[in-house]
C-alpha cells in the first residue's frame, strides 16, 4: 500500500516519468580504461562497446566526468620532544559539476560482427590545470606560498594550541634551539618542587615568569617553529590533487542514452 | 475509540509539521527545484580549463519559466533577467553558481576556476637523452592569456645547471632564458614563478630527467606520502657529478610495502589505507591495489583493486616467477595468491566470506601447510616471501615467527586445522620478527633484519649456518649484526611496518633497503645499501622515508 502511494504519479510529480520512458530501451554501453591514471594535461585512453536492440540507431557518443579536488595539509613542530605535534588535514570536495566533455560521431563500420557490438577505441581530453600540486620538501620557506595554501589566521592558531601543550623541558628546547635565550636565561624561568613519589624534582614555569614567557614565545615566527635543523626542512606539507568520475555515454536518435559505470581517473 | 487514539496523534504530528513562525519559512525561490537546470561552458580557447580570465557561458536549461537571477557565487552583484549570461571570474577558486526562477526555486551548481599557470615542456633533445654535462636543452613555455597582458618571467634552475658554454646560470629573467645543460644525474627541477598583468601567478615546473653518461641499473622506490622514484646505482660516482633521484611523478600510494620489478615494468604492491587490524564486519573496508608502472613513470596501469573489498584482501607482499609470467601476491594473514602478468583491471571479489577470494583463490594458505597449529596458527600474519631455488621463504611476524619454509608439493589440497606434518624445509630464524629478508645465493648469505627490541638490526649469515640459529643467543654470535637499527613504529604488535623490503644486486652482493628511522641520531631515515666490501651498511639517500624498494637490472643510461 505504501509502495503503491510512493508510485502514484499525476501531471506534476511523476518519479518514474522522470526517470524513464516506458517502453524504449537505452542502447547497451559497455567501457574500459586500460589505466586509472593519467598526466593532466594528458589524454585518457578507454574501449568501450555499445549497441541497441531497438530499431533505434546510434546517433553519437559522448564522454562525461565531474572533477573533485582533494587537498591534504600536514605541518609539525619538530623541536618538541615530549609530544609530536602536527596539524593535517585531507578535504575531498565537488569542485565541477558532471558535464560533457566529448562527442564521438558514429560509424556503423565500428561494428565488430565477432563482438556483436560497436567498437570505439579512443580517448578523450583532460586539462593540465588539474595538476597536482605539491609544496613538500621544503629547503626555502615562501610566505607568499603559504600565504596561498594555508587559511589565513593558521599559523597563529597553530602557535596558540602548541603553546597550550607545552611543558618546560618544550619551552627549553624551543628557546635554547631558536637562540632566543640561553640555558643560563632560561633557568630564572622555572622553579621546581619535590615529588615524594618519584624522589626527583618536578620543573615548572614560575607563575610571575608566564607573560614574560609567553611574550618571548609569541615573537617567535612560525616558520622558525617548524623548521628542522636535522633534515633542514621546514615541517610542512602541502598536496592538492583532482580526481575525476567519468561516464560513456551512447545516445540513438530517439536520444534515448544509455550511461555506462562510474570510473574514477586520479590526474598527477 | 481506536480511531480517536489513532487520530489525535496524526493530527498533533500534522499540526507540529505545518505549524512555524514566520522567520523560519524559506522563500519559496530559494528550495531547490528538480526542474530548474543550467550547464555552463567556456567559449573560446582553453574550454577544457576554466582559466581566470575566460568567458563562461551559463544556460538555462530548466523546464519552468520566469524572471531568473544568477548569482555567480564571486561576490559580483547578481544578475537579473538574463537567459543565458555570460561571467567572467577573476580569481581561481571553486564557487557556488545559483539560479532563481521567481517563484518556482533554484538550482544550485559548482564551478572550479583554475588558476593560469606556465606549462614548462622540455623542447626536442636529439637522440631523445639528456645527459649529464653533455646535452643542451631549450625549455619550452606556455602560459593561457585569454586577455592578453602583460608577461613577466623568473626562472630559477637547480644547482649545477650551465648554459651551453660552461658558464653557471642560477636564474633568468627572460622569456627564452636559451640553451642550458645539467652537471647532476636525476630529476632537475626547473622553477618558473611569472606574473601576469602585474599579478604573481603560480609556479610553473618542469622535472628534466637528466641521465648519467654509463649505463648503469636503476633502483625503484617508493616514498612514504609520496612518489615512486628511480635511483641510478653508480658505484664510483665522478668527483664532479651527484646523483640525485629520479621522480617519476606517480604516487607510491598508501602503504606500498614491495615494489617488483619485471621485464621493463614496475609493480606496485599497496596494502591501502587500512593494513592492521581492524574489525571489517561489513567486507567493505578494502582499498589496495597493484599498480603496474611503466619504468620512466609515463604510463600507468591498474593490474588488480580491492576496493570495497574485504581489508585484509589488500595485497601486502609479492614475489615475481619470471618464467611462468606469475606474480604471487599475500594478504594481510591467511595467504598466497597468483596473477598472470599480463592481467589488467582485475577485481578481487572477495565472496562471502573472506576466504572466498572468488577470483583469486589462495595458492598457499596458512592452513594448506603442515606448519598449521605446528609452528604457526590460524591468523599468523604474513611478511615477505620469496623463493631461493625451489624452496619458498615465507615471513611471518606474529601467531608463529619466524621463516616458514616448503616446497611447492607440501601445499595440501585442503586446508587443515592442525596435526600436519611439518615441511621438511623447516623453519629458520623461529620466533623472531623478521619483516623483511632477502637470500644472495650465489655467494652463500641471508640478509635480514629483526625488529625484537634488543636484538634491532641488520644481520648477515651464512646460509649454510642460517638453519642453527635456534634463538637470539644464536643471533648474538659476533659478526652477525651488522650495524643496529631503530626503526620506527608505524603499525601494531605483529605487524609494524618496519624495514619492510630488502633487494639484492646480485652483480656485487649489495643489498638495498628503505629504513625509516625511531632514533635519527644513531642513523637517519633514508635509503640505505649494505655494502659487502666494507661489510658496513651506508647511507644512499638521507632524510626520506621509503617503503618498497626493488631494481632493474637491465643496465641504462635513465631507465
Amino acid at each position: 500500500m505504501l509502495m503503491a502511494s510512493l508510485l502514484v504519479g499525476c501531471e506534476i510529480n511523476d518519479p518514474i516519468d522522470n526517470v524513464v520512458r516506458v517502453g524504449q530501451v537505452a542502447p547497451h554501453v559497455y567501457w574500459e580504461l586500460p589505466s586509472s591514471s593519467v598526466a593532466a594535461g594528458s589524454s585518457v585512453p578507454f574501449y568501450a562497446q555499445y549497441y541497441t536492440v531497438g530499431d533505434a540507431k546510434i546517433d553519437r557518443l559522448e564522454v562525461w566526468y565531474d572533477v573533485n579536488e582533494n587537498i591534504q595539509t600536514l605541518v609539525s613542530c619538530p623541536l618538541v620532544s615530549s609530544f609530536k605535534y602536527s596539524i593535517s588535514s585531507s578535504r575531498s570536495k565537488l569542485s565541477r559539476e558532471f558535464q560533457k566533455i566529448a562527442v564521438y560521431e558514429h560509424f556503423e563500420n565500428n561494428w565488430d560482427s565477432l563482438k556483436k557490438a560497436y567498437i570505439l577505441d579512443t580517448v578523450f581530453p583532460t586539462s593540465k590545470t588539474l595538476r597536482t600540486v605539491e609544496w613538500k620538501e621544503v629547503k626555502t620557506f615562501e610566505d607568499a606560498k603559504f600565504n596561498a595554501y594555508f587559511p589565513a589566521g593558521f599559523a597563529t592558531n597553530f602557535k596558540d594550541s602548541m603553546y597550550n601543550l607545552l611543558n618546560v623541558s618544550d619551552f627549553r628546547k624551543i628557546m635554547l634551539s631558536l637562540n632566543v635565550m640561553t640555558d643560563v636565561e632560561f633557568i630564572t624561568y622555572t622553579d621546581s618542587t619535590k615529588n615524594e613519589n618519584t624522589g626527583g624534582w618536578d620543573y615548572f614555569i614560575k607563575d610571575a615568569k608566564v607573560p614574560e614567557l609567553k611574550t618571548k614565545y609569541d615573537a617567535i615566527l612560525f616558520k622558525d617553529l617548524i623548521y628542522d635543523p636535522s633534515s633542514q626542512l621546514y615541517q610542512v606539507e602541502y598536496t592538492r590533487l583532482y580526481k575525476l568520475n567519468a561516464r560513456f555515454k551512447a545516445f540513438d536518435k530517439n536520444q534515448v542514452v544509455g550511461v555506462s559505470d562510474k570510473k574514477e581517473i586520479d590526474l598527477r | 475509540m481506536k480511531k480517536q487514539k489513532i487520530f489525535f496523534p496524526i493530527v498533533l504530528l500534522l499540526l507540529t509539521i505545518i505549524s512555524g513562525c514566520v522567520d523560519n519559512e524559506p522563500n519559496v525561490e530559494d528550495f531547490p527545484n528538480e526542474k530548474i537546470s543550467f550547464s555552463y561552458a567556456v567559449t573560446g580557447d582553453y574550454s577544457l580549463d576554466y582559466l581566470v580570465g575566460s568567458v563562461i557561458q551559463f544556460t538555462n536549461n530548466s523546464q519552468v519559466s520566469g524572471t531568473t537571477t544568477w548569482d555567480f557565487g564571486d561576490s559580483t552583484p547578481a544578475v537579473s533577467g538574463e537567459e543565458n549570461p555570460t561571467h567572467i571570474y577573476q580569481v581561481a577558486g571553486t564557487y557556488l553558481v545559483k539560479l532563481s526562477i521567481a517563484g518556482e526555486g533554484t538550482s544550485i551548481k559548482k564551478i572550479l576556476i583554475s588558476d593560469i599557470f606556465p606549462t614548462i615542456t622540455v623542447g626536442d633533445i636529439p637522440g631523445g637523452l639528456c645527459e649529464v654535462k653533455t646535452t643542451s636543452i631549450e625549455l619550452n613555455v606556455d602560459i593561457p592569456n585569454p586577455q592578453n597582458l602583460e608577461i613577466e618571467y623568473n626562472w630559477i634552475f637547480p644547482e649545477g645547471t650551465v648554459t651551453e658554454d660552461g658558464s653557471a646560470i642560477t636564474s633568468s629573467t627572460q622569456a627564452n632564458p636559451g640553451k642550458i645543460k645539467f652537471l647532476n644525474v636525476g630529476s632537475q627541477k626547473v622553477r618558473l614563478q611569472t606574473k601576469l598583468g602585474g599579478r604573481t601567478l603560480e609556479e610553473g615546473t618542469v622535472n628534466v630527467q637528466v641521465a648519467y653518461n654509463l649505463f648503469v641499473k636503476t633502483l625503484y622506490y617508493a616514498v612514504k606520502g609520496g612518489n615512486i622514484m628511480a635511483y641510478k646505482l653508480v658505484k664510483e660516482v665522478p668527483a664532479d657529478i651527484k646523483i640525485y633521484p629520479f621522480d617519476l611523478g606517480v604516487k607510491s600510494g598508501q602503504h606500498s610495502f614491495n615494489l617488483l620489478f619485471n621485464d621493463s615494468l614496475l609493480y606496485v604492491l599497496d596494502a591501502g589505507k587500512q593494513y592492521y587490524y581492524v574489525n571489517d564486519v561489513d567486507m567493505n573496508l578494502g582499498d589496495g591495489k597493484i599498480s603496474v608502472v611503466s619504468r620512466d613513470g609515463k604510463k600507468v596501469e591498474t593490474m588488480l583493486t580491492n576496493n570495497g573489498g574485504y581489508a585484509f584482501n589488500d595485497p601486502y607482499y609479492g614475489y615475481i616467477d619470471a618464467a611462468s609470467r606469475t606474480l604471487y601476491f599475500s594478504d594481510r594473514n591467511l595467504g598466497i595468491s597468483t596473477i598472470n602478468l599480463d592481467k589488467r583491471n582485475e577485481t578481487m571479489d572477495a565472496g562471502k566470506e573472506p576466504t572466498d577470494r572468488k577470483n583469486f583463490p589462495y595458492w598457499v594458505q596458512n592452513a594448506t601447510l603442515g606448519y598449521y597449529g605446528n609452528g604457526y596458527v590460524f591468523g599468523s600474519m604474513n611478511s615477505n616471501f620469496m623463493k631461493v631455488g625451489d624452496t619458498w621463504w615465507w615471513s611471518k611476524t606474529y601467531a608463529g615467527e619466524g621463516l616458514f619454509r616448503f616446497k611447492d608439493a607440501d601445499i595440501l589440497k585442503t586446508p587443515i586445522t592442525g596435526g600436519g606434518v611439518r615441511p621438511a624445509s623447516g623453519i629458520v630464524l623461529p620466533n623472531m620478527f623478521i619483516k623483511s629478508f632477502v637470500v644472495d645465493q650465489p655467494r652463500g648469505f641471508v640478509y635480514f633484519t629483526v625488529y625484537n627490541a634488543s636484538d634491532a638490526g641488520f644481520y648477515k649469515v651464512p646460509l649454510s649456518e642460517i638453519a642453527s640459529i635456534l634463538d637470539f643467543a644464536g643471533l648474538r654470535v659476533a659478526g652477525r649484526k651488522i650495524v643496529e637499527l631503530v626503526p620506527d613504529s608505524e603499525g601494531s604488535a605483529g605487524e609494524y611496518v618496519s624495514v619492510c623490503q630488502m633487494v639484492l644486486d646480485a652483480e656485487d652482493g649489495s643489498v638495498y633497503f628503505g629504513y625509516r628511522s625511531g632514533d635519527p641520531v644513531k642513523m637517519k631515515s633514508g635509503l640505505k645499501r649494505y655494502n659487502p666490501t666494507t661489510n658496513k651498511v651506508e647511507s644512499v639517500i638521507d632524510n626520506v622515508e621509503i617503503y618498497g624498494v626493488t631494481i632493474n637490472n637491465a643496465k641504462s643510461k635513465l631507465f
